[in-house]
Order: structure tokens, then C-alpha cells, then sequence
């Protein structure tokens, strides 16, 4: 328990750290029922890495699924690297309902996707 | 006594064969010589006789021992002599000037002083020392130095006498300072200092006289009147009928003194020339008739004395929607006020006013409700809030309104109440079913209309692993399992 714990600070901290403070919330979710990200198909079609999620928005009544895209905007945000993030803390946050309320941000200096992790229930 | 008588009759004789051999310089008729007697020479030589004892002239003798025997000598008296030169011409009266007079002189080696066989400088009078120089002159009375008249010579020293000139040909012989012809090319004859072209000649001393000359007098048109002393400049000048020194009509040449003559004027700008207090046509652009120092569009011109007077102005000064009327000026669009509350609705019209719209009228045509003086501006909503909680539902309209939209009507939505019917309610939330109460349920979730507390039963988290016992909620195996995952 402890050393989850201590993952989810060192994922947070990693994703959090070349973000500044101030984050747009692109969508936030209650539940997360679904998620992808394919990357890998991205590549082949010559896109750019993707998340799928479907999960209910918060204040919402019913799930939705939405795709967000991941854009190389620097050295430092890598648009797969981003996604595989996303996924994993959406992974996160389906296998502990309730728990958190995953959010989609759009960093307020970065033109790139990234993901948070807010901690709901005890 | 008979020796006497010979030596008389041979003296006689010499006498009379000397002044026939010698020459004259003049005769005794001659008019500058009327006391002239014989020369020296052609006297009588009484001191050439020989004694009255000396035998009679011998050929073979020289008896002045000149070298030349007495039938050679032509005077054998005296040894300066001895010969006959001829002569054509002589100086009798010793001026160094000569006249012809052909003769032959008894003589030494050359002639003698007075005589010559070349003219030299003529004599005009060899019986006077001091006239040699024949002179023309012609009577020359003011003395200028040009005479006229028939020539007159005169003999003398070479000088002409006083009265008398060189020259003849004096076009004013009473007149000193003028004496022959000048030509000129520009006359000024009335003396007004403006000349005119006029070619011809006039007696003159050196220069010109007065009122001729040969360019016409600088920064002076030519004269146009000659004959008139009081007038010399050009003008085109117009009838100016009431004496304001602006004319109009068509312009006519006048010759002047430089200024229009009364009655006409320089220029024929008159814009009314039966009216000498105005004189000078001006545009206008804008009348205020009214006097309220608005004016209105309107343009013409006026004759005046040089400035618009009122009501015409050159400028405008705004844009008087009733110039007849000094109270309005202003045009408004106003609408038709019936509640009294400021705005008024219906078509527009437009008013002549002083700025402000009269009763019962606005400038602004928004109000809603005319028949309610609280009502007057339409508001649009995007969200209202029945139950006062503050959290809103999402609708749209219009309202009629006092200015602020009334509750429950927002122009901003504020979340979205999932039941605006009961302020306890605000939101949705995913909710767990916690049958062991221990604050963590488990799926299936169910979206409830909750609001500050959690409803009995339910919770946020869903992961409860053992919802029948409220001291177990999550396991390690769980844990570990997600801790690969997200190391991965």
C-alpha cells in the first residue's frame, strides 16, 4: 500500500513537474469505464498518439467517450510518452472507482495534453 | 654846273632802271597799303653813285672787289652782290609767309632774306607782318561757336575775330545753348515727364533739350496724351454710378493721371453699382436666420462691403433644423414615450428640438414596455435558477426588465443543477452503494441528485474489495498489482 502510494506521488510529480501550476481542465471524470491509447495505430496512420476514455463527466448523468490527441509540442512533452501517462493513471483511476476524479488538462503554457489525478474519496 | 646836271640825268636814269628790275612786294593802289611807297630796295641807291670826280663806269673794273668785274656785277658797288637770282615768290613784310611775285634781284651767292623760289607758308597780306592767314568766318551772334550766314574771309593772324565762327550752320544763332540738329526718337512735349514715340530732329547744344530724347524716361509708361500735361498713364477704368471706387460694366481706355477720373473706377468689381456701401461680392454657405447662432445650410452670394454680415456666414456653425424658429435647433429621432420612463418604442421620427426631446418623446426607441415605467430593457438569460440555490439550469430567452434581469433569470450559467426544483440538490455524482458502511462502496455506481452530504448508504469510492466488513477495504494484491502497471 505504501509503495503505491509512493508511485502514484513519483507519476504525479513526473507529470506535474513541466507543467506550470495553473492547468486547464479539458474534461473531468466521476467514473472511467474504457480507455486506449493508441499510439502505436497513430504512427502507422500517420497521426498524432491518441487517448480514448469513456467514463461519466463529472456532474454528469451518463457516460461519454471522447479521443484526445497528443501533440509533440517539445523536447520535454513527447506525445506518446503523454498518452501512455494518461492511460495508465486513467488505468488507475477505473481500477479504484470513486477514488479519484481523472481529469484531461491542456498545461496553461504547453500545447499539449496531459492528464491529473485528484484524489475524491479517502 | 653841267656836272650836275649829268650826274642828276644818270642818277635818273639808274633810278628809274632799278625800279624797273627790281621787284615789289606791293603796290600803291594796293587797299591794305595805301601808304605804302617804294621798298628800300627800289629806292634810289644814292650811296652806290660813283663820286662826282670818279670817271664813268668802266666794264673791266670791280670796283667793290667782289670778285665780279663791274659789267658782270650786277652792282659792282657793293661786294655782297653780284648777281641777278630770280625769285617766284617774296615776303616783303618779313611774317615768314610768302605770296607769288616773280622778279629778279641782284644777289650774293643766294637770295636774299624775303625772297624765294618756293611758296612756303601763303601770305594772304605780304604788306602786313601780322595777317598772313586767310579765315572763313560766319557770323556767330550768342557766341555758341556755330555762326550762319554767308562765309567771310578774313586775313590775319589765323584767328577769328570776335562775333565770328568756324562752323556755320547754327539752328539757333540767338540762342547760345543750341546749335545744331539732334536727332530723337521720343518727345514729351507737355513736359509731364511721360514721353511718346515720335521720330525727328531738333536744334540742340550738346545734349537734347528738355522733352526729347532717344529712350523713353525709365519706370514711366509712354504718355498716352502728349498734349495734356495733367495726364499721362492708361487705363482701362469702369463707370463707377455711385462713387464707391469699385465700377462695373464693360471697361473703356481712359488717359490719366494715374487715378481712375470721378465717376469710374479701376476695377469692376461692383458687384451693385447703384449702391456705394457695398461693393465687393462674397460666397456664403450657411444662413442663421433666426439669430440662435446655429446655422443652416444655404449658399449663394452676397454684395457687400467686404464682410458677411448676418444671417450669412461663410462657415457653418452646426446645422439648424429650423432656422425660423431661434428655440429649436437640433434634429433628434425620437420615439413616442408612453409609460414616461425615459425610452420610448415604436418608429422613430425626427424633431427639430433645442437638444433635449420634448414630453412624452425619447431619443432612445429600446423600451419593451411602454405601458409599464419599470419595464424598459430587454435582457436576454442563458440560465435560470427556480430554486435559489444558486446553481442553475441552462435556458435562454428574453426578459422585459428594469434595467437587471429579475430572479431567476441569469445571463451566466453557474453549474447545472441537477434538480432546480430543491435547492438541497445541486449536482450528479457517481455514488457507491456502501452496504458496510465504512465510507467506500461498490459497484455498480449510481448517478445520484445529491447536494452538500452524501445521501445515507452511498459513497464517492466504489473499490471497496469487502463491502460486509467495514474493516477491510482495499487489498495488497490490488495494490501491487497497479504498481507493476504503472512501473511498467
Amino acid at each position: 500500500m505504501y509503495r503505491l502510494a509512493l508511485c502514484l506521488m513519483l507519476v504525479a510529480s513526473v507529470l506535474a513537474t513541466p507543467r506550470p501550476s495553473i492547468a486547464n481542465v479539458i474534461d473531468s471524470y466521476d467514473t472511467v469505464e474504457f480507455v486506449e491509447a493508441n499510439n502505436r495505430n497513430s504512427e502507422i496512420s500517420g497521426g498524432p498518439p491518441s487517448l480514448t476514455v469513456r467514463g461519466i463527466p463529472a456532474g454528469g448523468s451518463a457516460p461519454v467517450t471522447k479521443i484526445y490527441r497528443f501533440f509533440n509540442s517539445s523536447a520535454v512533452i513527447d506525445g506518446v510518452e503523454a498518452a501512455l501517462h494518461c492511460q495508465r493513471l486513467a488505468v488507475l483511476a477505473m481500477s479504484k472507482p470513486g477514488k479519484f476524479q481523472f481529469a484531461v488538462v491542456l498545461p496553461a503554457q504547453l500545447n499539449a495534453s496531459g492528464c491529473r489525478l485528484t484524489l475524491v474519496a479517502p | 654846273m653841267s656836272v650836275f646836271f649829268i650826274r642828276l640825268i644818270l642818277a635818273t636814269l639808274i633810278y628809274n632802271m632799278a625800279a624797273c628790275s627790281n621787284v615789289r612786294e606791293t603796290t600803291d593802289d594796293d587797299p591794305l597799303r595805301p601808304d605804302a611807297g617804294p621798298s628800300a630796295d627800289a629806292r634810289f641807291p644814292f650811296d652806290a653813285l660813283p663820286p662826282f670826280d670818279a670817271p664813268l663806269a668802266d666794264a673791266s673794273l670791280d670796283r667793290d672787289q667782289d670778285g665780279h668785274a663791274a659789267d658782270t656785277d650786277c652792282n659792282d658797288e657793293d661786294p655782297s652782290v653780284w648777281q641777278n637770282l630770280t625769285y617766284g615768290f617774296r615776303d616783303a613784310d618779313g611774317d615768314g609767309h610768302f605770296v607769288a611775285s616773280p622778279g629778279t634781284i641782284c644777289s650774293g651767292a643766294g637770295l636774299p632774306t624775303g625772297y624765294s623760289t618756293e611758296l612756303g607758308d601763303p601770305d594772304c597780306d605780304d604788306a602786313d607782318p601780322a595777317a598772313f592767314a586767310t579765315v572763313i568766318g560766319f557770323v556767330d551772334e550768342d557766341g555758341d561757336g556755330f555762326g550762319l550766314g554767308q562765309g567771310i574771309t578774313f586775313c590775319n593772324a589765323g584767328a577769328l575775330p570776335v562775333g565770328f565762327a568756324a562752323i556755320s550752320g547754327d539752328c539757333a544763332p540767338e540762342d547760345p545753348a543750341r546749335w545744331g540738329d539732334l536727332a530723337y526718337s521720343f518727345r514729351d512735349a507737355d513736359g509731364d515727364g511721360a514721353a511718346v514715340a515720335a521720330d525727328g530732329v531738333v536744334c540742340s547744344g550738346d545734349q537734347l533739350p528738355p522733352g526729347y530724347f532717344m529712350s523713353p524716361p525709365e519706370n514711366r509708361p509712354l504718355d498716352c496724351d502728349d498734349t495734356n500735361p495733367a495726364v499721362s498713364i492708361a487705363l482701362t477704368v469702369f463707370a463707377d454710378v455711385d462713387h464707391d471706387s469699385f465700377g462695373a460694366g464693360p471697361g473703356q481706355l481712359a488717359c490719366t493721371d494715374g487715378s481712375p477720373p470721378p465717376g469710374f473706377a479701376a476695377v469692376d468689381t461692383d458687384c451693385d453699382d447703384d449702391d456705394m456701401t457695398v461693393w465687393v461680392s462674397l460666397v456664403y454657405t450657411a444662413v442663421d436666420r433666426d439669430g440662435d447662432e446655429v446655422t443652416a445650410p444655404e449658399s449663394g452670394a452676397r454684395c457687400t462691403a467686404g464682410t458677411l454680415l448676418p444671417p450669412y456666414f461663410a462657415v457653418s456653425n452646426g446645422n439648424d433644423c429650423d432656422d425660423s424658429d431661434p428655440a429649436i435647433s437640433i434634429a433628434l429621432t425620437l420615439f413616442a414615450d408612453g409609460d414616461l420612463d425615459g425610452f420610448g418604442a415604436g418608429l422613430g421620427q425626427l424633431a427639430c428640438t433645442n437638444g433635449s426631446p420634448p414630453a412624452g418623446f425619447s431619443t432612445d426607441g429600446t423600451d419593451c414596455d411602454d405601458e409599464d415605467a419599470t419595464l424598459w430593457a430587454l435582457l436576454s438569460y442563458t440560465a435560470i435558477d427556480n430554486d435559489g440555490d444558486g446553481i442553475t439550469v441552462p435556458a435562454s430567452g428574453q426578459l422585459c426588465t428594469g434595467g437587471t434581469l429579475p430572479p431567476p433569470f441569469l445571463a451566466a450559467a453557474n453549474g447545472t443543477d441537477c434538480d432546480d426544483d430543491d435547492p438541497t440538490l445541486t449536482h450528479l455524482a457517481v455514488l457507491y452503494l456502501d452496504q458496510d458502511g465504512d465510507g467506500v462502496g461498490t459497484p455498480p455506481h449510481q448517478v445520484v441528485c445529491i447536494g452538500n452530504a452524501l445521501p445515507v448508504g452511498l459513497a464517492r469510492g466504489g473499490y471497496d474489495e469487502n463491502d460486509s466488513d467495514p474493516a477491510v477495504i482495499e487489498t495488497e494484491d490490488l495494490d501491487e498489482l497497479l504498481e507493476l502497471l504503472l512501473l511498467d
